[in-house]
C-alpha cells in the first residue's frame, strides 16, 4: 500500500495536525519536511501516512475536524518519487 | 539571601524545570523547523507541546496563533508596530511599562488614560478617547510597579464592541491572574516566560487571534516559504524569524505544567497574601509610604514603599547590603506609572513576590524596613 502526504502551512500546523490524526484515527502518521516537487505553495512540513486513510481524512476535513492544504499520493516508479494531487 | 524581585524575573523556578534544561540542552538542541531530520523534528514537536501547553493555559484556540519571542518586550514590538502606522492613534494607559510606552511612542498619535494615585484608570476615559482612527488599545494587566490589577475584562468588551483590536501586556500577570483570551476578549497577548510563567530565559510569546494581520517588523528565514522574498503572512511563521531558543521553550513545558497543577488562581492568591500581609504592616509604621491598590483588593504580589523620602535606590541597596533582602528600587522603566503614585523624584522601593516566597520573608522585610526607618544613620 503506498503512503500519501498531507500538505500544511508550517510546522507548527504539521505537529498539531500529527497529533490531531494519532488522536482521531490511531493511525502511524509523522510529520517529514515536504517533498520539493510538491512544496511550491510554501508548504515545508507534511504529514505522511497510509493511503488506507485517505476517506476518512477527508471526511474529518469536512467536519472540520482538521485543517491541512492539499493531499498528495506517492508512488514509487523507476526509483523515482511521484505524487498525484487527491485533495 | 530572600529573594522579592520576581516581577523583575523569578529567580526559583520548579524542580522539574532544572534537569529538563540540562536534558533538552543536549538532546534537543538541533534547529527546529529547519529540515526534516529526526533531531530537527523532535525539536519542532517539543516546541508544540509548549505552545500546546501555554494554549491550554490561557484558553488560545489554536496553538498556531501562538508565536514564541525571546521575552515580552519583543512580543509587544511585535504587535505595535506590526499594527500602526503613522495615521493611526492608539490608547495606553499611564500603567504602561516602556516596552510599551516606546515602540507606541515611534509610531503614531496616542492618548494616555491617567492613573490615580493607587494606579487604577476609569473605563469611561477610554471610552471617551476612542476615535475614528484608533488602531489598537493596550493596557497591562498588572502595573509592575505597584501591582494594581486593571480591568481588563471591561476594557477588552468596549475594544471588542468598537471593533478595535485590543493588547494586553500580561508581563505581571501570567502565571498568577487567571487568563482567558476568548472570555477576556484579548486580541493580542504579550507575555514573558521567565517572569510569574517561571521558565527559563529567553522565552516570551505573542499570541494574536486569528484574523489581525500584523506587518512583520523582522523579516528572514522561517523554514516555510522558502522560495518567496516575502515573510510567510500566517502564524506563527510570521513572527518565528530566525533560530528559535529550542531547549529553552521545549523546557518550559515542565514550569507551565507546574503552573495548571497548582493553577494561577493559587499562586495569585498566594502572593498577594503576602503582599497584602507587607502592606498591612507598612501602612502602620511611620515614616514609611506604601502605594498600590490595597484597599480595593484589585492588586497582585507587587508592593512599592519608599522610608521618608529616603532615595529609593540607596534603600533598595541597603536592604541588600545589610539584611541580604533583594528588592528593586528606581522608576523599573515606567516612569509615568510613578508620576501617578506621586514617586517620579526619587521612585520607590518594589518588593514582588513569588510562588517560592513566605510569610517569613515578609516578617524579615518588614523587620528589615522597620529597622531603616528608625536608623538615620544609613543616609
Ligand atoms: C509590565 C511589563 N511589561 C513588559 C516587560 C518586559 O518584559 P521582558 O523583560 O520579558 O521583555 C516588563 C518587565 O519587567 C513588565 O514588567
Amino acid at each position: 500500500m503506498s503512503d500519501i502526504i498531507i500538505t500544511t502551512g508550517s510546522i507548527t500546523s504539521a505537529v498539531r495536525l500529527k497529533k490531531r490524526l494519532n488522536f482521531l484515527t490511531h493511525m502511524n502518521t509523522a510529520v517529514i519536511h515536504t517533498p520539493t516537487s510538491i512544496n511550491s505553495g510554501g508548504c515545508s512540513y507534511s504529514v505522511k501516512t497510509s493511503l488506507a486513510n485517505l476517506d476518512l481524512i477527508k471526511k474529518l476535513y469536512n467536519e472540520n475536524k482538521i485543517v491541512y492544504k492539499k493531499i498528495y499520493s506517492e508512488d514509487v516508479i523507476n526509483g523515482e518519487s511521484v505524487f498525484h494531487d487527491l485533495s | 539571601m530572600i529573594y522579592l524581585d520576581n516581577a523583575a524575573t523569578t529567580l526559583k523556578k520548579p524542580l522539574s524545570l532544572y534537569p529538563a534544561v540540562l536534558k533538552n540542552t543536549i538532546i534537543n538542541s538541533a534547529n527546529a523547523g529547519r529540515g526534516g531530520h529526526f533531531y530537527s523534528m523532535r525539536a519542532s514537536e517539543g516546541i508544540y507541546e509548549t505552545a500546546e501547553a501555554i494554549s491550554t493555559l490561557f484558553n488560545i484556540p489554536s496553538p498556531e496563533q501562538l508565536a514564541f519571542t525571546p521575552n515580552a518586550t519583543y512580543a509587544l514590538n511585535y504587535a505595535i508596530l506590526g499594527l500602526l502606522s503613522r495615521d493611526s492613534h492608539a490608547i495606553i494607559t499611564q500603567m504602561e511599562h516602556n516596552s510599551v510606552l516606546r515602540p507606541i511612542h515611534k509610531s503614531c498619535d496616542y492618548t494616555v488614560i491617567k492613573a490615580d494615585r493607587h494606579g487604577n484608570i476609569r473605563l469611561t476615559d477610554i471610552k471617551k478617547s476612542i476615535r475614528k482612527n484608533t488602531k489598537l488599545i493596550v493596557c497591562t494587566h498588572a502595573s509592575n510597579v505597584c501591582g494594581t490589577i486593571m480591568p481588563i475584562e471591561q476594557i477588552g468588551k468596549l475594544s471588542r464592541s468598537h471593533g478595535i483590536p485590543f493588547l494586553v501586556d500580561a508581563a505581571q500577570s501570567a502565571g498568577s491572574i487567571p487568563i482567558d483570551v476568548e472570555k477576556l476578549c484579548i486580541d493580542l497577548l504579550a507575555f514573558s516566560g521567565h517572569k510569574g510563567l517561571m521558565t527559563p530565559m529567553g522565552v516570551g510569546g505573542l499570541y494574536v487571534r486569528e484574523g489581525i494581520k500584523l506587518n512583520p517588523i523582522i523579516t528572514g528565514g522561517t523554514g516555510s516559504l522558502s522560495q518567496s522574498l516575502t515573510q510567510p503572512d500566517f502564524m506563527p511563521d510570521i513572527l518565528h524569524n530566525g533560530t528559535l531558543n529550542a531547549p529553552a521553550i521545549i523546557s518550559a513545558k515542565k514550569s507551565v505544567d507546574f503552573i495548571l497543577k497548582q493553577t494561577p488562581q493559587e499562586i495569585g492568591k498566594k502572593e498577594h497574601f503576602l503582599a497584602s500581609r507587607l502592606f498591612e504592616n507598612l501602612k502602620n509604621m511611620d515614616n514609611v509610604t506604601a502605594y498600590g491598590s490595597f484597599e480595593k483588593g484589585n492588586h497582585n504580589g507587587t508592593v512599592a514603599f519608599n522610608v521618608y523620602d529616603y532615595d529609593s535606590v540607596h534603600t533598595s541597596e541597603i536592604l541588600n547590603d545589610k539584611f541580604k533582602i533583594c528588592t528593586r528600587g528606581g522608576w523599573h522603566c515606567a516612569y509615568p506609572a510613578h508620576q501617578a503614585l506621586g514617586t517620579e523624584k526619587k521612585g520607590a522601593v518594589r518588593a514582588s513576590f513569588g510562588f517560592f516566597n513566605s510569610v517569613s520573608d515578609v516578617a524579615k522585610l518588614t523587620d528589615a524596613i522597620y529597622f531603616i526607618s528608625k536608623n538615620k544613620s544609613f543616609f
